[in-house]
């Protein structure tokens, strides 16, 4: 057992906790950090695997700033690209591999999951191994790698790259 | 069964009806209401403290079970005794099913079992704990909001079945969540609530004062013994919030103990799907 590394998934439980409950009152803050404590403790082998990682405080600034640039530049801009294609029904759909320099489990899936959300592509499968993740495109802009690369997953790399990648601990 | 032993237990349970009637025959049932309009009328304003004062005055404690939430108040203490032996219900089918499955080895794996994909796991991972958060907020909030023990077991048990879905039943085993523990902890959770019943009887015995079975707050007739109504400052409604933490430990463990039961490792479906025949017969 290590309490360090058990504080991140404790923080994580304790928000839930207070959200559901949508109360502050001191029960509610003292039964939160008791049941935080324990789960954190639970499935902190399960869910962490670099403690410093999870713990650096700015991993998690990018972390706010991607959500920041997701939510709105992103969004807007695939919305705003993608809503003529689909009003006038002209559609090029298929399937491409992008590969990516991502490596972590995590790095990985928050790529996968930022290219379904935004409109027109959703990731289908992803191979850890080979580092690719296969992608329907509802408008197949490009045939080169690098370019598909360039337009699907550039702009989210840059970010996830800040919050999963690197450090690892030897 | 012998002869000796059906007559014997046909004797036990004819005693317990008898035994039970006497004392509901004796004035054991509390005040009896004319038509259900009165009697709900009664819960609604005695439950929670503050209207069962304006309601009733002074004497109001004798009658409220100190939780504004009128169903749990109705659940675990106006008709405790109902929820305890459906509690006990619950159990026997949970140990029915472990006898039923006596016995089974745990099958030798073959190869790693693999789940679902890598964004399906690396999501179910980070809703484990806000599930956990989720389920105990529900059992710790059961005497002030609709929620209580066995709808917390309830969700909480929602997280072994993800996982046993996304990552197999074995990695489940392998995190130590086995059928031994969750039966240890299911029996933990009915213990305590058999102890929280029985304890004013227990204080009962051994102060000579009056209480009654299942007691929370006083009663008259029965005004020593009490359960804490707040803690700390905090309500706690008394035995209600013991009685729905330990619910929620027996039911959680005891549906993780079905799950487990009556899942199938991934390694055994894919052999049966590969080679069918004898592997399929198993199951």
């Amino acid at each position: 057992m290590n309490p360090a590394k058990a504080l991140g998934p404790a923080i994580l439980t304790f928000i839930a906790y207070i959200v559901f409950s949508g109360s502050v009152s001191g029960y509610d803050l003292i039964t939160g950090a008791a049941i935080a404590a324990v789960t954190g403790v639970l499935v902190s082998d399960f869910l962490v695997t670099d403690t410093r990682k999870s713990l650096d405080i700015r991993r998690l600034g990018w972390l706010i700033a991607y959500a920041f640039y997701y939510l709105t530049v992103a969004e807007l801009k695939s919305h705003l690209s993608f809503a003529p294609k689909v009003l006038s029904g002209r559609i090029r759909p298929g399937v491409v591999a992008v590969r990516t320099p991502l490596k972590t489990e995590y790095g990985m899936v928050t790529l996968a999951n930022s290219i379904t959300n935004t409109p027109g592509t959703a990731t289908v499968d992803i191979d850890p191994e080979k580092q690719v993740l296969y992608v329907h495109w509802l408008w197949v802009g490009a045939e080169d790698e690098e370019e598909i690369r360039e337009k699907i997953a550039k702009p989210f790399e840059r970010f996830i790259k800040h919050i999963f990648e690197g450090g690892e601990q030897a | 069964m012998s002869g000796v032993r059906k007559v014997a237990s046909a004797v036990a349970l004819l005693a317990i009806v008898a035994v039970l009637s006497l004392g509901a025959a004796a004035g054991g049932m509390g005040p009896f209401f004319d038509g259900i309009r009165a009697l709900g009328t009664f819960y609604l304003s005695t439950a929670p403290p503050q209207i069962a004062e304006l309601v009733l005055g002074p004497s109001y404690r004798g009658l409220s079970s100190y939780s504004p939430e009128v169903v749990t108040s109705i659940v675990w203490d106006y008709r405790g005794l109902d929820t305890y032996f459906e509690t006990a219900v619950f159990f026997l089918a949970i140990i029915g099913a472990v006898a039923i499955y006596r016995g089974i080895e745990e099958p030798v794996l073959r190869r790693p079992a693999s789940g679902l994909s890598p964004i399906v796991r690396a999501v179910t991972k980070f809703l484990i704990p806000i599930n956990i958060a989720v389920a105990a907020s529900i059992a710790l909030h059961g005497h002030l909001t609709p929620g209580g023990g066995f709808q917390a077991g309830a969700a909480l048990a929602v997280a072994p079945v993800i996982v046993i879905v996304v990552f197999s039943r074995r990695y489940l085993l392998e995190r130590g969540v086995t059928k031994l523990k969750a039966l240890f902890l299911r029996s933990v959770g009915l213990i305590g609530i058999a102890l929280v019943v029985l304890i004013p009887v227990i204080w009962s015995v051994l102060s000579g004062e009056w209480a009654w079975v299942m007691q929370n707050q006083w009663k008259p007739g029965a005004e020593v013994f009490s359960y804490p109504a707040y803690l700390g400052g905090a309500l706690i409604s008394g035995s209600i919030w013991f009685l729905n933490l330990f619910e929620f430990l027996a039911v959680s463990f005891g549906f993780t103990i079905l799950f487990l039961l009556i899942s199938i490792d991934e390694d055994t479906v894919r052999s049966c799907m590969i080679r069918g025949g004898e592997e399929c017969d198993r199951y």
